[in-house]
């Protein structure tokens, strides 16, 4: 078995939070993880990337090839389309609806929606509105794990573990509502 | 068990398994992360921040020389600035072992070049090792301090920036107990002077034979043996690509020590296989070295000399070959360039610079660099750290001698300046070149995540320790025409550099204001205020002239159905430049957001 999944989207979205959440519940499986991610100048509102790579075998490289991702998450619709050459055929395309506008020339919304929306495997989520509903404007990122979950090679409760020990410092209330997120995610 | 760790977590993690008790760097992208987790580990290691790369490697040096196990941590480019103590140092050999990493950026992710360092072991004439993930980032790091005490030598540890920053498990060892050899005066050993470099280089020339012997023995060097048919040659995280293109197929000959070359196995590994692949990112340094021995392989001809490397371009480089995608029409995904955040107070500054005419504008290392895109355009040229000072100064002369107007303005920031802005300035002052010298002293160095510097009054460890005085540093380097702006008031900054300008000698504006994203501490909130704040755009003032867009500010949108602008409530922090060049007063603050 082998899962690689591209996470993607603007600096300040979570994303590296959620590389952690599925990396910890993968190693908790006794999986082989390897993660990379680009840092650097994403604080200044650039793009976000970080690829992770499961598998139960040995990984060597730790950086995806184009066209062989099993899964874009991605927590901005630009973005997703974006990193759509590194799907694999056969991938899946989970990403949130909401576009974070910070440049000028942002493209029609309605274009990239019907762009992914035309591919074979994709789900668009309302992120932002669903972790508001569930209590939590920030856990928009976890909305997104929780929509993954049926997608990943990983057993729920693996994940749910991953979120308590990624947050338990911050204080119970901070736990439940990235919990409510996750669950929330679960159910689309 | 295994944790997950970035190869810089790693190598901070080497650095307590080594046994090093002293460790510094200057921050630098990919690098910055080995220092920060190092500091972290109070009770075993001294941890500091040099104020420039050549100060890094110098201090370890010190340490390793009173007897110590020492680190030193910088980007590749800064070993540029390090290569003077390097080169000598080579010839001395240690007291205590020394590791100097450095982290290379093919690709330039967040760099000005993207030199092969692995040429600086060759030059130097140091041992080398070149991890390929986070396990071996830790592991040679331990292995490097003992190759340094055994052959007297300094070992370089190659990182790039795909290492430093990608997770992969660990396997984490034991800690031992801090110890130090005795110091002892060895003026024979530890003074460069040329009699005593004289007989240090043949030494090191020995030294270097006694490597290769090693380097041919080594564990660190493995053969993976698949059949005869097809040999690859790998190190580092090029390693790891080969790995996955040539799959289960090939023999592997994987480098871990790559300077000196273990010349005498790798002819024997050649002679076994039928072909011979070179598989390294960047430039043929193992390839150069295989044929000048004789060893006929094939390397750069196919694999790409420019960038990052990754499996799909060795697997179109070497097979031809590359998985479908789907195509995504470029012009359909807008970039997102770097900008100047939301409330950056280096915005206010370059407004005003960027309308001045007739000067030259020479900037610098750091996030101000991104001030001569569209819409500021307040940037002619820049180099490398400090050179914005220099520069300008050159170009002053020149202007001058033959008789033409243009004046130069040097841009640079707090934490560049006393990198190697400060020596710079110096030569301004002494061969009476009558530049402006702008320093924006945004109280941290910022570019790379926030570390301290010898401006903000903490060290990297968090003791509070001394805050050096930007325009009292400036006025006793000789400079008589300083003075200290608000750099988001845009009169005082307009008229300090017509003020500055108007000298015929050296000139400082400093701009001092804290950077947008640094969490104020309470003396700063004393001086510059609490954070964050916001700004509106009456919408019925608003005529939709876009004089405000040519801030360049993210938090401003323009509604072309509308033709009216308005602010991003998440994204403004209040700073009130958009307000300041808004030609019909449409814009106001009105206090701190709803959040």
């Amino acid at each position: 078995m082998k899962y690689d999944i591209i996470l993607c989207g603007v600096g300040g979205q979570g994303g590296i939070s959620v590389s952690v959440v599925i990396a910890r519940a993968a190693m908790a499986e006794g999986l082989q993880v390897k993660q990379s991610e680009v840092h650097g100048m994403s604080q200044r509102g650039g793009e976000v990337l970080a690829h992770l790579r499961i598998s139960d075998g040995t990984i060597a490289s730790p950086t995806i090839p184009l066209g062989s991702a099993s899964l874009v998450l991605a927590f901005e619709p630009l973005e997703a389309l974006r990193y759509l050459p590194w799907l694999a055929a056969g991938g899946s395309v989970i990403a949130a609806a909401e576009p974070i506008r910070n440049i000028a020339d942002y493209p029609d919304l309605g274009a990239i929606h019907a762009a992914l929306k035309a591919l074979p495997r994709s789900l668009l989520i309302d992120a932002d509105r669903i972790a508001k509903e569930a209590g939590n404007a920030r856990a928009a990122n976890m909305v997104l794990v929780g929509a993954a979950a049926r997608h990943l090679p990983l057993k729920a409760a693996s994940l749910e573990a991953a979120i308590v020990e990624l947050f338990s410092r911050k204080g119970e209330a901070v736990v439940a509502a990235n919990m409510k997120a996750f669950e929330a995610g679960r159910g689309l | 068990m295994k944790i997950l760790m970035t190869g810089n977590e790693a190598v901070a993690r080497g650095a307590l398994e080594a046994g090093i008790s002293f460790a510094s760097a200057y921050p630098g992208t990919p690098s910055t992360e080995i220092l920060e987790n190092i500091a972290v580990y109070k009770d075993d290691i001294t941890a500091e921040w040099a104020v420039n790369e050549k100060v890094a490697l110098e201090t370890a040096i010190g340490a390793s020389i009173a007897g110590a196990r020492s680190l030193a941590a910088m980007k590749h480019v800064g070993v540029n600035v390090a290569a003077d103590p390097l080169f000598t140092f080579a010839y001395m050999g240690v007291n205590g072992g020394l590791v100097l990493v450095s982290a290379d950026d093919p690709g330039l992710h967040s760099s000005q070049d993207e030199q092969d360092n692995r040429y600086y072991a060759k030059f130097a004439k140091v041992a080398m090792l070149e991890p390929s993930d986070s396990q071996e980032s830790k592991d040679m790091v331990v292995a490097a301090m003992e190759i340094s005490e055994r052959f007297d030598t300094a070992v370089l540890l190659r990182m790039t920036t795909r290492l430093c920053h990608s997770k992969t498990p660990v396997t984490e060892g034991t800690v031992p107990a801090r110890s130090k050899k005795p110091y002892v005066k060895r003026l024979d050993k530890f003074d460069s002077v040329p009699a005593t470099a004289r007989r240090q280089h043949a030494v090191l020339e020995d030294r270097l034979l006694a490597l290769e012997a090693f380097s041919n023995e080594t564990e660190l060097n493995r053969v993976e043996w698949k059949g005869s048919a097809v040999g690859v040659v790998s190190s580092g995280v090029a390693y790891q690509y080969a790995k996955e293109v040539f799959g289960k197929d090939a023999s592997f000959f994987k480098l871990g020590f790559s300077h000196p070359l273990p010349m005498k196995k790798l002819k024997e590994f050649a002679s076994r296989v039928g072909k011979l692949y070179v598989v390294e990112e960047l430039e043929p340094y193992i390839e150069e070295q295989l044929k000048a021995a004789g060893i006929p392989c094939v390397g750069k001809e196919l694999v790409p000399r420019l960038g990052e490397l990754n499996p799909a371009i060795v697997a179109k480089a070497i097979f031809g070959t590359s998985a479908p995608t789907i195509q995504v029409d470029k012009s359909s995904v807008a970039e997102r360039p770097p900008v100047l955040c939301a409330g950056c107070p280096h915005r206010g500054f370059f407004v005003e610079l960027g309308k001045v005419k007739g000067i030259m504008i020479a900037g610098d290392i750091g996030c101000y660099g991104l001030g001569g895109m569209d819409p500021l355009n307040a940037k002619d040229a820049g180099l490398c750290m400090g050179a914005s000072v220099s520069m300008a100064q050159g170009a002053q002369k020149v202007f001058e001698r033959f008789g033409e107007k243009t004046r130069t303005v040097a841009v640079i920031g707090d934490s560049t300046f006393f990198h190697t802005g400060m020596n710079s300035l110096m030569s301004s002052v002494y061969n009476r070149a009558p530049t402006v010298t702008c320093i924006l002293d945004n109280r941290i160095t910022a570019m790379t995540g926030h570390q301290d510097n010898p401006g903000t009054g903490y060290t990297l460890q968090g003791a509070p320790t001394k805050e050096i005085d930007i325009e009292v540093l400036v006025r006793a380097l000789g400079v008589e025409k300083a003075r200290t702006v608000n750099p988001l008031r845009l009169g005082e900054v307009r008229e300090a550099l017509a003020w500055a300008l108007a000298q015929n000698e050296p000139a400082v504006i400093v701009a001092r204001w804290p950077c947008a994203l640094k969490k104020r501490t309470e003396a700063e909130k004393k001086e510059f205020g609490a954070l964050p704040l916001l700004c509106s755009i009456d919408q019925a003032k608003c005529v939709g002239c876009k004089a405000c867009l040519r801030t360049g500010c993210p938090a401003l949108r323009y509604d072309a159905k509308a033709k009216k602008t308005h602010i991003d409530e998440v994204q403004c922090l209040g700073c009130e430049v958009c307000a300041q060049v808004c030609p019909k007063q449409a814009i106001a603050l009105v206090g701190a957001p709803n959040v």
